[in-house]
């Protein structure tokens, strides 16, 4: 098993430049996920990692040895392609062993390694078959197998599983997770699903338009999200960004938009005081959807009122679309209630859920 | 759906004239191969059964036809895969330049084949002939002519046949180079197999199908033209060069024996459908029909 | 989510297409052969028909001054010369060339037209129309195409002997029309299954007739593909030697069966054969280029695309 750390790397496409200056490092046996919508430059990344894509500027480093110029097989890492990239002319077996047969490796171990593989996958039952004749989820499991047979230092996964319906989707993110503890692996995965970097990864990066967001647990990225664009893109449904106004009163600190006024907690006015000089600037106010306490009467400290737009039950949960002045905001409930359209609505703020952020650099006000 | 009427109507008109310029030609062609076709038209004809077919494989010119054809056909086709895949893998490393590359290529194929047999005759004349000034030049060639060589000119009509066809081969060959998929090449780089291996392994099979279509359409297509032979040598020297087709063309139209030409005809079309219907298969046994 | 779910990889796409991924990493090693060998391709292409060019424009001494074999610097003997019209002065004014060409052009124009327009009708039926023989009228379609020249023209000739479409104009369209006519059925067909389904379905919905759908939207969105198909039957057409040689007679010669009546038992009329052979190729491969993009699918009758 082994670490993986990039320093200063770029990538270029003639001008088009995909990553910038991006360093990270992945721990030994970490499932470290790379998240970020099309475009970002993950997919570049990986690549990069995997020896398929030329290195434009800084070091890409396997177990402290730069591997910049080392061709793929010899950085010993396994890659599994978004599209399966299975050899449609080879059963499944020999699909499997074919890395194995590269390498010249004695027949009876061939036959021992890939065994084994497809009985972790639980695919032993498919090896006569040909690729045209599985399922999706059964491809996946097989271009999973190619990988394991190898036993290589870094699994590389791009995009796995982006291609499988809903169900097998969330079936399989439990399998990898799983499969990543039996192997003690080190693993990388691409993904543009902030659903399964939140469930499988032990940290996530988050990449934007080639450059490096934040890097964190699923906890750190999700709750203390360093800017605008980590807060937006983690969370179904988004966080909801409202500009206002952020003004000094007394010791603390409030929020006032024409629709309503804050008073930030203590915790929070802490963290401000340190950043914060002039007495009022403008920020975009950030609340989750789940943020809210809901109500269609008035309550006690009502923070702000708004009225219905529309509901979308979820089952056991309901998004209700409220507008708020000129803002339109989403806002999360069980359900339970019956809410009508264009009837007014009450909400009161967690307070300690509140985020912020600059209006200009988008950076949360709050680390 | 929106009823059928409309679209059986709009079909019928070519239904019934490709009909009537296929079918029934080849009904006639069935008719007339067991007649003796009178030369003048108005004069009876005369059945004869099977006396056309024996008199055919009685005859040596059209036995050894083909043998003649069979070379003809086999060596193109080898030299004509084997140039046109190396030029599809030479095209496929291009970037910009390769469309422009790619057109001039393909010229030749446009040209027509009587054209290309006049080129060649050219090309090949013994005494102002630049080819031949080539090959006479470099010591290849020492005497003689080429055409009037029982073995040059079977090379001629090959030459003159790989010079036309072969960016056919390579065009469509790097029509399928290009649909080779590249996670397949990079899973293939990721497990470690060298470029030779890599080509075997993935590159190839991926082409299976357009190989077929590209050796089959040319093979259909040598059988079809005897222009460049029609232009260049005649079927000469001595029968040299008379594949199994130019040779029909003799019987039907020299010697006018329509009744002969026709039996010949009919049997040129069975052999023509059994060996591409056998080369169809036998690729299919081999690589993975999708 | 559902939005994101579905997204499309776009940088992966870019590094595969026109940038150089490491899979297709090139040597220096392989560029010099690559420049070195499709150069010598390029030349063996030419070179046939650059001499041909020039000699059309040169009298018969400097067309066959050819210098002693190994004297490789007689070799710029090919671009010496005076440039003359004289061939195909003789080729028009004294072989009387023009009919020639008149009827090639007729022929394959007047066969690719009838082709095209009943294959368009044709090609739309089978294409959306379900019938019962389906997979048989295909079959039947393409065996047409491919079935030997030389094996039609004898049953042909025979009947078009009895009926007098013999060494007639008509008689060589309707003989072009034989391999024309199953080539641009079944070539429109391909471009037809391409265009989706969905476009005439709202026309139908918004009240068009069957003819109306066929005429407005689906031969306009299959235009440029039934364009490539009439210009494929042009060039096979005009290219073509047998039929018009066997069908065509002495009362419809076209340019092919002309450039070899030039070659007699007796001379060979090398000067005009060139500029005849220049004159029969400049406009296909003009043509040619002109559908650049449909001529794999064309000569392979749909089964191989760019």
């Amino acid at each position: 098993m082994a670490r993986v750390r990039l320093e200063k790397v770029w990538k270029r496409y003639g001008s088009v430049e995909a990553v910038k200056d991006l360093s990270l490092e992945c721990q030994d046996r970490e499932f470290l996920c790379l998240l970020g919508p099309s475009g970002c430059g993950k997919s570049s990344t990986l690549r990069m990692i995997a020896g398929l894509e030329f290195i434009s500027e800084g070091s890409i480093y396997i177990d402290d040895k730069v591997v910049n110029n080392v061709d793929p097989y010899k950085r010993d890492i396994a890659m599994v392609f978004e599209s399966y990239a299975l050899y449609p002319h080879k059963k499944v077996f020999e699909n499997m062993a074919y890395p194995l047969r590269v390498q010249k490796l004695p027949e009876a171990d061939i036959q021992k390694r890939v065994r084994r593989a497809a009985e972790i996958l639980d695919i032993a039952g498919l090896l006569e078959r040909w690729p045209r004749q599985l399922s999706g989820g059964q491809k996946q499991r097989v271009a999973i197998g190619r990988a394991i047979v190898r036993d290589p230092k870094v699994f590389l996964l791009d995009e796995p599983i982006s291609h499988l319906d809903a169900k097998l989707r969330t079936h399989m993110r439990g399998e990898l997770k799983r499969l990543h503890r039996d192997l003690d692996a080190t693993m990388i995965y691409v993904t543009h699903d902030q659903l399964e970097a939140m469930t499988m990864a032990d940290r996530i990066v988050v990449l934007n338009l080639g450059v490096l967001q934040q890097v964190g647990t699923p906890d750190e990225v999700f709750n203390h999200p360093r800017n605008k664009f980590v807060a937006g893109f983690l969370g179904d449904p988004p966080m909801n960004f409202i500009p206002s106004q952020l003004q000094k009163k007394g010791k603390g600190y409030k929020v006032v938009h024409e629709q309503f006024t804050l008073e930030l907690p203590d915790s929070i006015s802490r963290k401000l005081i340190a950043r914060q000089s002039s007495d009022s600037v403008e920020v975009e106010l950030g609340l989750r959807p789940e943020s809210f306490d809901l109500s269609s009467k008035q309550p006690d400290g009502c923070d702000m009122q708004g009225k219905i737009y529309v509901t979308e039950p979820l089952g056991e949960d309901v998004i209700i679309d409220i507008t708020l002045g000129n803002e339109k905001i989403k806002a999360k409930t069980v359900i339970g209630q019956a809410w009508q359209i264009d009837e007014p609505i009450y909400m009161r703020v967690k307070h300690d859920r509140i985020h912020l952020f600059d209006k200009t650099t988008g950076e949360s006000l709050l680390m | 759906m929106f009823g059928m009427s409309f679209y059986g109507w709009i079909l019928m008109p070519a239904v019934i004239l490709l009909a009537f310029i296929t079918l029934y030609p080849c009904f006639w062609m069935i008719v007339m191969s067991l007649l003796k076709v009178s030369t003048r038209p108005g004069m009876k004809n005369e059945f004869v059964g099977l006396a056309n077919y024996a008199g055919l494989f009685k005859d040596s010119l059209f036995l050894q036809g083909w043998v003649i054809q069979g070379k003809y056909v086999g060596i193109s086709l080898v030299v004509e895969f084997i140039l046109g895949f190396a030029i599809a893998l030479f095209l496929n490393n291009l970037k910009r330049s390769a469309n422009v590359i790619t057109t001039i290529v393909l010229v030749p194929m446009m040209i027509a084949p009587v054209a290309v047999g006049f080129l060649y005759l050219y090309l090949f004349n013994s005494s102002f002939g630049w080819y031949y000034w080539f090959l006479r030049s470099i010591g290849i060639l020492r005497q003689g002519s080429i055409l009037g060589d029982m073995n040059w000119a079977v090379a001629a009509i090959i030459i003159a046949d790989v010079w036309e066809w072969t960016p056919f081969m390579a065009l469509i060959f790097l029509a399928g180079l290009k649909k080779v998929p590249l996670d397949q090449l990079e899973a293939s780089k990721c497990d470690g197999a060298p470029p030779i291996r890599r080509f075997f392994d993935v590159v190839l099979p991926n082409m299976v199908s357009v190989i077929v279509i590209g050796v089959l359409i040319r093979f259909m297509d040598i059988m079809r033209y005897i222009d460049t032979i029609f232009v260049m040598t005649t079927g000469g020297p001595a029968g040299a060069t008379k594949t199994v087709s130019y040779y029909l063309f003799d019987v039907a139209f020299r010697f006018f024996d329509l009744g002969r030409g026709a039996a010949h005809g009919f049997v040129l079309l069975l052999v023509t459908i059994i060996i591409a219907q056998a080369f169809v298969n036998i690729m299919k046994k081999k690589g993975v029909q999708r | 989510m559902a939005a994101k779910s579905r997204e499309t990889k776009a940088p992966r796409k870019a590094a595969a297409g026109a940038q150089e991924t490491i899979v297709h990493k090139r040597t220096p090693f392989m560029r010099i052969l690559t420049v070195v060998l499709l150069a010598v391709w390029i030349v063996w292409t030419l070179a046939p028909l650059l001499i041909t060019a020039l000699s059309s424009f040169k009298t018969a001494r400097e067309a066959f001054a050819t210098p002693t074999y190994g004297d490789w610097k007689g070799v710029w003997n090919i671009f010496r010369f005076q440039p003359t019209l004289v061939n195909f002065r003789t080729l028009f004014l004294i072989e009387g060339f023009w009919p020639y060409i008149w009827h090639g052009f007729v022929a394959s124009i007047g066969s690719a037209l009838i082709a095209v327009v009943m294959g368009t009708l044709g090609a739309y039926g089978l294409s959306r129309g379900k019938f019962k023989r389906e997979g048989d009228i295909s079959f039947w379609i393409i065996s047409t195409r491919m079935a030997p020249a030389v094996v039609v023209i004898v049953p042909l000739y025979y009947i078009f002997r009895r009926i007098g479409l013999l060494s007639t104009l008509p008689g060589l369209i309707v003989a072009y029309t034989t391999f024309n006519l199953s080539f641009s059925l079944w070539l429109i067909k391909g471009f037809f299954d391409d265009l989706p389904v969905e476009i005439e379905e709202a026309a139908f919905v918004d009240g068009d007739s069957h003819w109306a759908v066929f005429t407005k939207v689906a031969v306009p969105l299959a235009a440029p593909g039934i364009v490539a198909a009439f210009v494929l039957c042009v060039l096979m057409s005009w290219n073509d030697f047998l039929f018009a040689a066997v069908i065509g007679g002495h009362r419809a010669k076209t340019v092919p069966v002309g450039i070899t009546e030039l070659r007699t038992t007796v001379e060979v009329l090398w000067g005009p054969i060139n500029s005849a052979t220049i004159i029969l190729i400049i406009p296909m491969i003009a043509l040619g280029v002109l559908i650049r993009k449909y001529l794999i699918q064309g000569l392979t009758m749909g089964a191989v695309r760019e």
